[in-house]
Formats: structure tokens, C-alpha cells, sequence
């Protein structure tokens, strides 16, 4: 959304996004897709292994578009994510306190085992500051890990970037 | 520079930005170890805060700009628990020296500065307060004392970090470049909004720091619009938009500028010859060209230091700061050949063949007192030029200077002389042309004066009467000095005084005796028909007899509202015809010979002289 907007101040226009050349862009889906089915249906090694696999493939992504703005971010914030989740047995430690603000419906979830890929974050799980930590409350509550947040930039800076692509400016700019 | 002193400056930076760095983390480690969640969240917000402000500078005065990470940096020191700061301040030193490449030392010492100083500064201020809020008693105290040990602590280190990366040679002018007064204000800005931002932080926590940064944001966007159009209105409005240069405005307050500062500078101005007529040929489109193209070559020469301008039409102005007059000569000189020499395309078709320019040269403050006797000096020089040929450096001297340096006068006569100096300038602003005709009248006659053999004593006088013979037409009226058709026999009775008011005008002056026949006398007539005196043959003096056929041969060659002008050969037939009548017939032909040697002076184009 900040990315759509910045970009329209910027003189940008969602036609332009046309001309983004993403290689690969097939494949974008794909990690999204396989997250949300293992996170819904899967567990055990399925889980294990879809969640690896969607990973990988989203960094393989970033890595074919490193040059493209933004992509950079997206990259560094989906390792961070990864890591996190690899040192906590592919679980997301998420901050008790900060649930029990948001979304305190699923706390006993959380405390029995999991509740989707969160964990509760406690003593005995690892790399905790990149867990979900940050807690936003601007449309519905959500928990966010400082993955996600870079994440994010990187499609707020992509965005912008693909509305401005077919502007005479830019285009002098580069050329 | 060479590249040893690069290196060796590189590797004091580095170290510096270094030593600072891990000062910070050894310090925050020691305060504590680890982080608590709420603390990580703390971290990151203030850490990507600060990368994100750090890409734009707030412009608050046209020399100083405020920077956002010091709002952060006070508003969070003020807020949260110093090592959490400490700690997102390395972070986002390391990770924006990334973005300067191989500079990145500098970004990471400035940085880590600048956390450094915010650390202290609060540190001092937590001696004195341990409730930091506006309504503790204490507080604006204690603020007082953040704000000094702040301001303090801020300029002892950039003054260091500016010493260690640039040596104390240079410190001196870059200290002064980057600390103006108004940087004064920058931090007032910078203490106060921290402390707001500090007291957001306390209501609202985290959430108060992006509004916070929102609203900033969006009031320093609009304010970088209006400075950006202030700045562009600034550029426009010194600007010459045909050529690019500077323009009359720009250059007129430098003058101003210079003059106040009691500086001194030589100034030269600059016109286009015959540049009507390349209009009148080629049309205004190839006349701008031509415009451009010179400033090009004047932009070319310019140094530093220097300024120039396009005044009006087809004028320029250069300011040469510190030069003497033989500089200025010479740089004028450089110059105009530099303009004679370009290829203007159609320029063969001007009376040169080539495309030339006149300039005048004036010094202040030796030449003139103000601006308006620069002005005026310049002009003058400028159309002594234009009046003896063109395409030439001129100098405003007058023959009155001359005669300052060569009699010893006292100060009665300086008076006197500065009073003909009035009088040369209101006649030179009321004709033109006759201002002008003197100055062709003093060489012609010279020159004949020294074919004849006259004595450097006399020649001298001679000059000088040659420059004061018509003083006297001061008091004819405009209406008769310029009159198109016939004069009246009234008119005529005025226009023949001017003889004896000249000689009134310059006998006062003991030393200027010897002239005063010359002006009296240059209307004489060889068979006696002339006025004042109606004189005779040898009766008549010799420099009067020399002066009287240079003044008609310059007549005749001129083009005036009552006469045609005529050519060299038919003034010279008329010069022959009149030998005897109206001219000394021994001193005709020896004038026709250096007249035939020095060419004429007025030029075919006389009327675009402006």
C-alpha cells in the first residue's frame, strides 16, 4: 500500500508496473502457495520440508533478481525469517506479552504447541530479536518479525520503483 | 594531492571511525549485556529511523541544514535506557557507511560522532535529572545544561574529526564553511524537537515515534519544495537566461558588494562592434547565437574569483578582484583577441569582417570614489573606444589626468581642474559627438604637430588645447548644438562664443596659459575671414593653425545632422581647395600625408555607435 502511494507522489502509474522484467516471475507464487498449504494442512517432515522448500525457493527468487531495487530487502528479510525458523525447529517464536495485546483468543494455542508457524518465545528458543516481535495494530493486530518489516520495505522500494519505470525521467536518468 | 597524503588520510580516518565505534559498543556493553525483547524493538526502530533519516537533510537556512538523526538520537536518549541507543547508533553507523563506498570511514566517524556526543550529553544532563519531564522542576535546568554540553560537545568533535581527516593546514577555512552562526540555530531546532519526540515516546511509546516521523517527513517534504523554489527564483533572478550568465542585477550588487568592502577591483565592460548590423543581416535569432557564443568565449576565461555579467543588449561586464590597470589591460586584451579570433558565422559581412568587441577598463577605487563615477569612467573609456576605431582596450585617461601628473598644481588648480572635468562630462552627456570629436581632433593634431617638427614643450599644450578647444560649447544650448537645419544669425552669434567662453572657462588655471590661444583661435580663418579675432596668416598661432585643420578635417569626415559626411579623398579635395582661404597652405599637405599613414578614425557606420 506505501509503496502504491509513494509511488503516485512520486509520479509514478500502476501501468507502468507492466515493464518491471522480474525473471522467473512464474515462480513468485509458488513459496506462498506451499507455505499456506503446509501451514493449514501439513505436519511433521511434510511440514518440515514444504516450509524449507518455500524458503529456498523464494531466496532462489530474490538471488535471479538481486539487481532490481527493493529485492535486496525482500532478500535480506526472508533470510532473517529463515533463520529464525530454522534455529526453533522451523516454528516462529512470537513475544508472549505482546499476543496476549493482539490476539489474546490464541494464547492457550500458543502455549500448548503451536498456532500455525508461531511458537510462544521463551527462555529455551533461539535467536529470539528475530522472531515476531513488533506488534501493529493498524488494520487487524499482527505480529511482525524484523524479517517481515525488511521484507516489506523491499516491496514498498520495488513497488514505487515499477510505478516510475515508464516515466521520461527515470528512463534519462539510466540512459 | 598526492596519493601517499590520500592514503595516509584514509588510514587516520579509518582509525578514528574505528576507535569511536567500538568505544560506543565497549561502553554499552559494559552497561549491560543483553537485550530484552521490548529493548530488540526498541533497537530496530530507532536503528532504521535513524538509515531512513539520514537519506534526507532538512534544509533550515540556506547554509545550514538540520539533520533527523540527531532528533532521534536526543528524543530516544531522553526516552530509553542509554545502552539500547548506543547500540541502534553502531548499528546504523556500520550499516549507512555501506551506501559511501569508499568513503564509508567518514559517514561511520561522523555517525558514531554524533552518538557519541548525544551519549554524553545525556549522560551529563542524568547528573542533574533523574525525571526527565518538562513538568519536574528541574528540567529546564537541567535542559539548559544538555543543550551547552551538547552545542559543546558537538562542535569539539567535528572540530576533531576535521583535524584528523583534512590536517591543520585547512582547518581553519573548512571550520569556518561548515560552523556558519546559523548552525546555532540548527541545533536549537534539532534539541527541541528531540525533546518533543522524547515526550511522545513517553505517552505513546513506539507508535509515537512514527507519527512522530510522519509529520516531519511530510513538513520538511513541502518546505523542501519552497526552498527549492526559492532557490530556483534566486538563480532566475541572477541569471542572464539568453546566455547563461549572470545579469545586470547580479553584477551591480558585486559592485555594490565590493565597493562597501572597501576592495580593490578593475572593472572592464564589454560591447558587441557593429552589432545592430549583424542584427539588421542575420536577423535576432543569429544575433542571440552570437550572444551566446561570446559569453561561451568570456566563460571560457573566466578565473576564479572573477565575475561577469551580460548587462544589456550586447554589453558585458567583467569584475577582476585585486588587478592593476596593466592586468586589467592585459586581461582585456585576452579578451578581445579571444573574440576577434572566434568564428562568428556572417561576420564577414560587418565592417571589420570580423565580429570585435570595444572595452573599457576603470579601477577602483583610484578612478572613481562610487559606483557612479566607476560607471561613468568606464563608459567613457568604453566609448573612447568605440569613437577611435573599436575593437581595442581603452583606458579611461583623460588629458586632464595627464595634465595633474605633468604640472605641479596646486590646489586652487585641481579645483579648477575638476571643474573642467564637470564641464567635459555634462558636454560629453549633453553631444556626444563633440566629446567624441575631440578625442579623434587630439590625435590628428598631434600627429600633424609632430610632422611639422613642433617641440615636445608646445606639442604638449597642443594636446591639451586640443582637449579643452571646444569646453566652451557647454554653454550653447542642446537645441543649437544639435540643430538639423541652418542656424540662425542669433544662433550663430552663440555657437561662435564658445571660443571665448572656452578661453574664459580655462584661464583661471595659471599653468594652462599657453592653451588658452589655442581654444581662442581654432576658428580663425588663413585669409582672416575667421572669428573671434579675424587674424591673419602667421598672425595666427601655429597650434591654433594645426588644430583648425584637424577639427574640419574631423568635420568633414563625420556624418552630422546637417551635413553628409564625405571620404577620405573628397575631405582631402576639400582640404586642397580650401588651402590658403581657410587653412595654412604649408601645413595642408604634410596633414594629408599622416592622415593617408594613420587612416581615418571615424568609421562608415558611424550611426550604430550605441
Amino acid at each position: 500500500m506505501a509503496g502504491l502511494v509513494i509511488g503516485w507522489i512520486r509520479k509514478g502509474s500502476l501501468w507502468n508496473m507492466g515493464n518491471l522484467r522480474l525473471r522467473v516471475l512464474w515462480m513468485l507464487p509458488v513459496p506462498y502457495i506451499l507455505q499456506h498449504i503446509s501451514i493449514s494442512y501439513f505436519s511433521g517432515t511434510v511440514y518440515e520440508v514444504t516450509i524449507v522448500l518455500s524458503y529456498v525457493l523464494l531466496i532462489a527468487f530474490c538471488l535471479v533478481n538481486m539487481r532490481v531495487p527493493g529485492v535486496a530487502w525482500t532478500l535480506a528479510g526472508t533470510v532473517c525469517n529463515f533463520v529464525a525458523l530454522l534455529s526453533n525447529g522451523l516454528r516462529m517464536p512470537a513475544y508472549v506479552p505482546a499476543i496476549q495485546m493482539m490476539a489474546p483468543q490464541i494464547l492457550p494455542a500458543l502455549k500448548a504447541g503451536h498456532y500455525g508457524k508461531s511458537i510462544a518465545m521463551s527462555g529455551h528458543t533461539h535467536l529470539n530479536f528475530l522472531g515476531d516481535i513488533f506488534a501493529f495494530n493498524v488494520w487487524s493486530g499482527s505480529l511482525l518479525s524484523i524479517g517481515d518489516v525488511l521484507f516489506s520495505i523491499g516491496l514498498i522500494v520495488l513497488i514505487q520503483y515499477a510505478m516510475r519505470l515508464g516515466n521520461e525521467g527515470l528512463a534519462n536518468e539510466r540512459g | 594531492m598526492n596519493g601517499g597524503n590520500k592514503r595516509s588520510r584514509a588510514i587516520r580516518s579509518t582509525v578514528f571511525a574505528l576507535v569511536i565505534c567500538s568505544g560506543i559498543s565497549f561502553w554499552a556493553f559494559s552497561r549491560h549485556g543483553a537485550l530484552s525483547i521490548p529493548e530488540w524493538v526498541v533497537f530496530y526502530t530507532l536503528s532504521g529511523l535513524l538509515v531512513l533519516a539520514e537519506r534526507s537533510r532538512i534544509p533550515i537556512h540556506a547554509k545550514a541544514d538540520m539533520t533527523l538523526e540527531d532528533v532521534y538520537l536526543i528524543g530516544f536518549s531522553l526516552a530509553y535506557p542509554l545502552y539500547v541507543v548506543a547500540w541502534a547508533g553502531v548499528a546504523y553507523a556500520l550499516s549507512t557507511g555501506i551506501r559511501y563506498g569508499k568513503f564509508w570511514y567518514t559517514q561511520v566517524a561522523n555517525a558514531a560522532g554524533t552518538v557519541a556526543v548525544i551519549l554524553f550529553a545525556r549522560s551529563v544532563y542524568g547528573l542533574f535529572s533523574s525525571a526527565p519531564s518538562p513538568s519536574d522542576p528541574s528540567w529546564a535546568a537541567s535542559m539548559l545544561v544538555f543543550t551547552l554540553v551538547f552545542i559543546v560537545a558537538h562542535m569539539a568533535f567535528f572540530g576533531l574529526h576535521l583535524a584528523v581527516y583534512v590536517g591543520m593546514r585547512d582547518f581553519r577555512a573548512l571550520w569556518k564553511e561548515t560552523y556558519p552562526p546559523q548552525v546555532l540555530l540548527v541545533y536549537c531546532i534539532e534539541i527541541l524537537l528531540g525533546v518533543l519526540l522524547a515526550t511522545v515516546l513517553h505517552t505513546a511509546g513506539l507508535a509515537g515515534a512514527l507519527l512522530f516521523t510522519a509529520l516531519v517527513m511530510l513538513v520538511a517534504w513541502s518546505y523542501r519544495d519552497y526552498f527549492k523554489m526559492a532557490r530556483h527564483f534566486r538563480a532566475l533572478a541572477i541569471t542572464d537566461e539568453l546566455t547563461g550568465l549572470h545579469n545586470h542585477r547580479y553584477i551591480h550588487s558585486k559592485i555594490d558588494e565590493w565597493i562597501e568592502a572597501k576592495s580593490e577591483f578593475a572593472l572592464l565592460m564589454l560591447d558587441i562592434d557593429h552589432f545592430r548590423r549583424y542584427n539588421e543581416i542575420w536577423g535576432h535569432v543569429r544575433g542571440d547565437d552570437a550572444l551566446r557564443a561570446v559569453a561561451d568565449i568570456l566563460r571560457a576565461n573566466l578565473l576564479p574569483g572573477e565575475e561577469q555579467a551580460r548587462v544589456s543588449g550586447e554589453e558585458f561586464m567583467v569584475l577582476l578582484p585585486n588587478y592593476d590597470l596593466a592586468q586589467a589591460q592585459l586581461k582585456a586584451e585576452v579578451l578581445r583577441r579571444a573574440i576577434e579570433s572566434a568564428d562568428f558565422p556572417g561576420a564577414d559581412q560587418l565592417p571589420g569582417r570580423r565580429m570585435t568587441v570595444s572595452i573599457g577598463v576603470a579601477r577602483f577605487p583610484e578612478m572613481a570614489r562610487n559606483k557612479k563615477e566607476l560607471m561613468v569612467m568606464v563608459d567613457e573609456a568604453l566609448y573612447k573606444g568605440k569613437f577611435t576605431g573599436r575593437n581595442k582596450v581603452s583606458l579611461f585617461e583623460s588629458v586632464l589626468d595627464e595634465m595633474k601628473r605633468d604640472f605641479a598644481l596646486d590646489h586652487d588648480d585641481q579645483e579648477i581642474i575638476k571643474t573642467i572635468q564637470v564641464f567635459l562630462a555634462i558636454l560629453n552627456s549633453k553631444d556626444r559627438y563633440t566629446y567624441a570629436h575631440t578625442e579623434r581632433d587630439v590625435v590628428y593634431a598631434s600627429a600633424l604637430a609632430e610632422r611639422v617638427g613642433l617641440s615636445a614643450e608646445r606639442l604638449r599644450y597642443l594636446r591639451f588645447g586640443a582637449y579643452l578647444h571646444d569646453i566652451g560649447k557647454v554653454e550653447v544650448p542642446i537645441e543649437v548644438l544639435a540643430k538639423r537645419g541652418p542656424l540662425t544669425h542669433h544662433e550663430w552669434q552663440i555657437m561662435r562664443s564658445h571660443v571665448e567662453i572656452g578661453e574664459n572657462i580655462a584661464k583661471p588655471i595659471p599653468s594652462l596659459g599657453p592653451c588658452l590661444p589655442i581654444i581662442r583661435h581654432h576658428h580663425e580663418r588663413y585669409d582672416g575671414t575667421g572669428y573671434p579675432d579675424g587674424l591673419k596668416g602667421d598672425d595666427i598661432p601655429l597650434e591654433a593653425r594645426i588644430l583648425t585643420i584637424a577639427d574640419s578635417f574631423d568635420a568633414m569626415t563625420t556624418s552630422r545632422p546637417y551635413q553628409r559626411k564625405r571620404s577620405m579623398e573628397e575631405a582631402f579635395i576639400e582640404l586642397r581647395r580650401c588651402a590658403g582661404s581657410q587653412f595654412d597652405p604649408n601645413l595642408v599637405e604634410p596633414f594629408i600625408e599622416v592622415v593617408e599613414e594613420i587612416g581615418l578614425l571615424t568609421e562608415s557606420h558611424e550611426e550604430d555607435l550605441a
